[in-house]
């Protein structure tokens, strides 16, 4: 078994991964979204734990994008699980979307 | 639905407002989503099914915290259960529709900010997402009110029925004012009002709503409550 690397290395390679998972209805990153509200990665288990958010509690893509967190975090090779908890405070407001991901979506045409 | 442990009064009164709250919140989902494509005009059709799809997703998250107070549901579906008799069926006119999210959505939306603050912390963390959400459908259903209202004739006429209808049931909903579980779950934190504070919140903002239009409605008490179906 590879040792794993270290926690802020594969943290960091994480929200990477997670920058690349766009969100389904807008081509902007789950990130800059402000849809994760946390991330952990837990060596000797080798899981990461995130608590996701959506903009609305009947968000439609809600499974599309639990399933992209989860398939762009079981890719790295330092993880073998993945637990994904939804919560709900912080509540979700356009204050969460950060600001190069406001640009973006100005430039897409989509007030915020 | 089955319980796995025992539980004191307090808690058994929350079991049944959660679960209820989200059978409840399922069936308006349904409701709205049944007048998304007959609404009166495309905004308000669109409107429906922007709430219906909050409902259904408050539902959604609103059954896991059964799960923290000790409750398993025997299954995942948004089988909505015993919810209110006024919406239990497909309503029969966009009077009716606009009655339930003025009269069920304002009961049970001034239930959760009851719960805003609530030592059951799963609870408290939706409801506070619940109430960002319900502010749209409170201003929904205040200008429809309005707007039906100064039509006038037998469209004022209706509302003014079916808002009497659905009071009538929905004000049911708390329960006594007395409950002693409630009164427990009041104690412990897990809301911080109770049936006749919730019930007298709603008459005063549908009083003074349907005054400044000239409408009349008795909301009056309720009478005869079922507590395991809470209606």
């Amino acid at each position: 078994m590879a040792l794993a690397s270290p926690r802020a290395a594969v943290e960091a390679r994480l929200w990477e991964a997670l920058r690349q998972v766009e969100d389904p209805e807008i081509p902007v990153s789950v990130v800059g979204m402000g849809l994760i509200v946390s991330l952990a990665y837990d060596p000797p288990a080798r899981a990461a734990t995130v608590e996701l958010t959506f903009t609305a509690m009947g968000c439609p893509a809600m499974d599309f994008i639990r399933d992209d967190v989860r398939a762009a975090l079981e890719a790295d090779p330092d993880v073998d699980r993945v637990e994904i908890e939804v919560v709900w405070d912080p509540v979700w407001t356009k204050d969460r979307i950060r600001a190069e991901t406001r640009q973006r979506m100005l430039e897409l045409g989509i007030a915020v | 639905m089955t319980t796995g442990r025992c539980t004191d009064a307090a808690t058994t009164t929350m079991i049944s407002l959660v679960g209820s709250l989200a059978d409840n919140k399922s069936a308006l989902g349904r409701r709205y989503g049944e007048w998304a494509v007959s609404a009166p005009t495309i905004e308000s059709a669109v409107a429906a099914a922007a709430m219906a799809q909050d409902e259904l997703g408050h539902a959604r998250s609103t059954y896991p915290v059964l799960a923290k107070l000790g409750v398993t549901r025997d299954e995942e579906t948004l089988d909505p259960g015993h919810p209110l008799h006024a919406i239990a069926h497909e309503l029969p006119d966009w009077a009716s529709v606009i009655a339930a999210n003025l009269v069920v959505d304002g009961i049970l939306t001034t239930f959760v900010a009851s719960a805003r603050e609530s030592s059951i912390e799963p609870l408290a963390q939706r409801a506070r997402k619940i109430l960002q959400e319900e502010g749209a459908h409170r201003r929904h259903a205040e200008a429809w009110t309005r707007r039906l209202a100064r039509a006038g004739g037998s469209d004022r006429d209706l509302l003014a029925t079916r808002i009497a209808q659905m009071w009538t049931d929905a004000a049911r909903w708390p329960g006594p004012d007395d409950h002693p579980g409630y009164g427990e779950a009041i104690d412990q934190g897990m809301v911080s009002e109770g049936p006749a504070a919730i019930r007298g919140r709603v008459r005063s903002w549908l009083t003074d709503l349907l005054d400044a239009e000239g409408v009349k409605v008795r909301l009056g008490e309720p009478t005869g409550w079922g507590e395991e179906e809470r209606r």
